[in-house]
């Protein structure tokens, strides 16, 4: 497949898919990973007021490509129905480090899922993208989880959602962080707060997950979320940034929520106390995922409708930096918002 | 989509409902208040809030033995008694503290209008989310003291006593004047490209209103001391901390907070200064008259007009035990 083709492709479109009113002048989009934050994010765009230009939605089974522009709530429609994407007409089954290449947008945003097995295909995914000129936005973590420092370093690439939406910060305060953090503490898994919150109701395991799971907080496979493995991801990203380390996510060692005895956790909250599932890494290297009991008031006693990155500065000051950027709204806004900081930043003369 | 704020040993957090209604009917999104706790957790709470200047830091304390904005009013064996009292300082919303605004949200000045009655909405979420169900008292002056009366018509069940210290019903329209004028250096400034300039100018003049004329006179009259530099260090420091969002924010939430003297049935302990110009003894005098429930006013002399709250140490003292005790 070559330029000329996947560029010949657009117009074979169905009349259906093709946007009726972009601006010629506004950015383009590169949508990978049209899933549930994918097609949260796709929503998002169809309301103003954000001047992009979707151009290419890629799934597992193809890319679809307009550079004029494509119809958003289409696309979200047709992902929402569990069709591929390669169903369409015009869609296109090429490589999709080939179709980054070939698409060449503004803005490529990652809402891949994230699997650790698959971290140095994420990665090749957004180096791909970074060759073709494009800024990249992340929601998958599997790519920051091996290599943050390099990619956070180039300036072209936003971790916010990634981070539950304060990665823009992250990257913003990264310089003086790298420079002024000691130790790094994390509340951010939702799912694990917001299970702990059901036992301090006073609500058993399976009874717990039963209500989380038919609310749609938990995953239909929340194995990751709830053994520590998703938060040990988020804490060698900011390890990886932050305090120079590089650890092996799989070495982490954790422990998750199945430790968490449900009567505990509610005898503490009568108390007047809390428990979180904390990640922990200080510039010594020493980094864990533990149950721990906290004050209410800690700045890590967050709800489960956010997360909190407390990075330590020594003599008991810190700089709390806290995200409501999840859930598949949340995270998709935190896309968006990575997207306006990556162009605030190009704006200003930043990282090309 | 995220706050960022700076943390001493001492602050603590709270996060309010993802989506905080305020008064103006916009909403607040992902907000959260900083504040700090000393004394005991199990004695009776007291509220203290101050002017828009001050923040949740009251007092020094073991964790964090840095003075605090009011020092000599509170700690072991002080008017409000940290060896019997738990008491709570927190940062305003729209501030430059911990609890969200302009700057730790990064809305800069699209960051919502608030106004006092949103501040005791919020504090009394926090309430909620400490246990306490009722306040031995609520003490406010200046901005701190709109604060306590809305507190005061809007949860009136869960307060013994408001001690309302400087502060009014409603701004006077002097007050506001002198309030529009500041803004309108900080709009200046802004749109100059010198904002903190602008700050610390604002802050300036705001300067001149919370003082009395004999303190000045008395200070920088005839060859007394420099005023010029007096007044840029005041408004050095005050740009420091401040930026034009913040400080528009809050100046302009002073303007807004109103409330209903005769909705308020909770007992009142008003404190007015007679050389206040910012809060003229009128005002206080007619909120003492208007108020539905038992209120007591006290005029103490003082030469340092609006600032009396912060200086006046010996004769506040004197009221804040009687208050206390009243309400015990």
């Amino acid at each position: 497949m070559t330029l000329r083709a996947l560029v010949s492709a657009g117009p074979s479109l169905t009349e259906g898919l093709r946007s009726s009113g972009t601006s010629p002048g506004s950015k383009s989009l590169h949508l990978v990973g049209p899933g549930k934050v994918g097609r949260q994010l796709l929503r998002e765009l169809f309301t103003p007021p954000f001047p992009l230009r979707l151009v290419a939605v890629s799934d597992r089974s193809a890319t679809v490509f307009d550079r004029a522009g494509l119809r958003t709530e289409c696309l979200a429609d047709h992902k929402e129905r569990g069709a591929p994407l390669s169903l369409l007409d015009g869609a296109q089954a090429v490589p999709l480090d080939l179709a980054l290449g070939l698409v060449r947008a503004d803005f490529v945003v990652d809402a891949c899922d994230t699997r650790l097995d698959r971290s140095e295909d994420a990665l090749r995914r957004v180096q791909a993208a970074l060759r073709s000129g494009s800024r990249v936005a992340l929601a998958s973590k599997a790519a920051l989880a091996v290599a943050a420092e390099e990619l956070l370093a180039t300036g072209r690439v936003g971790a916010n959602a990634a981070l539950g939406g304060t990665g823009a910060r992250l990257l913003r305060e990264l310089p003086d962080l790298s420079r002024s953090c000691t130790e790094v503490a994390l509340v951010a898994n939702a799912s694990t707060t917001a299970l702990v919150e059901a036992f301090e109701r006073g609500e058993d395991r399976a009874e717990a997950l039963r209500a989380l799971s038919a609310l749609g907080v938990l995953e239909p496979d929340p194995a990751a979320d709830l053994d520590g493995t998703d938060l040990a991801l988020k804490l060698a990203i900011v390890a990886r940034a932050v305090l120079g380390l590089a650890p092996s996510v799989a070495e982490i060692p954790r422990e998750g929520l199945q430790a968490l005895d449900p009567a505990l956790a509610w005898w503490r909250a009568q108390r007047g106390r809390t428990t979180r599932l904390v990640a922990r890494a200080t510039r010594a290297g020493e980094l864990s995922v533990a149950l721990e009991e906290l004050p209410r008031s800690s700045p890590l006693a967050v709800p489960s409708d956010r997360v909190a990155y407390v990075y330590g500065l020594g003599g008991g000051a810190s700089r709390a930096h806290i995200g409501w950027g999840i859930g598949p709204r949340g995270t998709a806004r935190a896309l968006l918002a990575d997207v306006a900081a990556l162009t605030a930043q190009a704006n200003r003369g930043g990282a090309s | 989509m995220s706050n960022a704020v700076t943390l001493s040993a001492s602050a603590s957090l709270y996060q309010l409902p993802l989506r905080f209604p305020l008064a103006s009917g916009l909403v607040l999104e992902g907000a959260m208040l900083g504040f700090e706790e000393i004394g005991s957790q199990d004695a009776p709470a007291v509220v203290v809030l101050g002017g828009i200047s001050a923040g949740r830091h009251v007092a020094s304390s073991a964790v964090d033995p840095a003075p605090g904005w009011w020092e000599p009013f509170v700690g072991p064996g002080r008017a409000l008694d940290t060896g019997t009292l738990r008491v709570l300082g927190v940062d305003f919303l729209g501030g430059v503290g911990a609890s969200s605004g302009p700057a730790s949200t990064g809305l800069g000045a699209s960051f919502p209008q608030v106004d006092a009655s949103d501040q005791a909405r919020a504090i009394a979420r926090l309430l909620d989310h400490l246990g306490i169900d009722r306040l031995r008292a609520f003490v406010g002056a200046s901005y701190g003291g709109q604060v306590a009366l809305a507190f005061a018509a809007e949860h009136a069940d869960r307060l013994e006593r408001a001690v309302v210290i400087a502060a009014a019903h409603e701004s006077h329209p002097l007050a506001r004047a002198w309030r529009l004028v500041q803004r309108g250096i900080l709009d200046l400034g802004v749109a100059a490209g010198r904002e903190t300039q602008a700050v610390a100018l604002a802050r300036a003049l705001a300067m001149t209103t919370y003082r009395a004329p004999e303190e000045l006179l008395a200070r920088f009259g005839g060859d007394g001391g420099d005023l010029e530099a007096w007044l840029a260090a005041r408004g050095r420091a005050f740009a420091d901390r401040f930026d034009a969002a913040s400080y528009g924010i809050l100046s302009r939430a002073i303007d807004l907070s109103r409330v209903v003297p005769e909705r308020i049935a909770v007992p009142a302990t008003l404190v007015a200064f007679p050389g206040d110009r910012l809060v003229p003894i009128e005002s206080s005098r007619e909120l003492r008259r208007r108020l539905a429930g038992p209120a007591v006013l006290h005029e103490i002399d003082t030469p340092y007009g609006h600032d009396g709250f912060l200086k006046e140490v010996d004769a506040l003292s004197e009221v804040l035990l009687g208050a206390l005790e009243v309400s015990s």
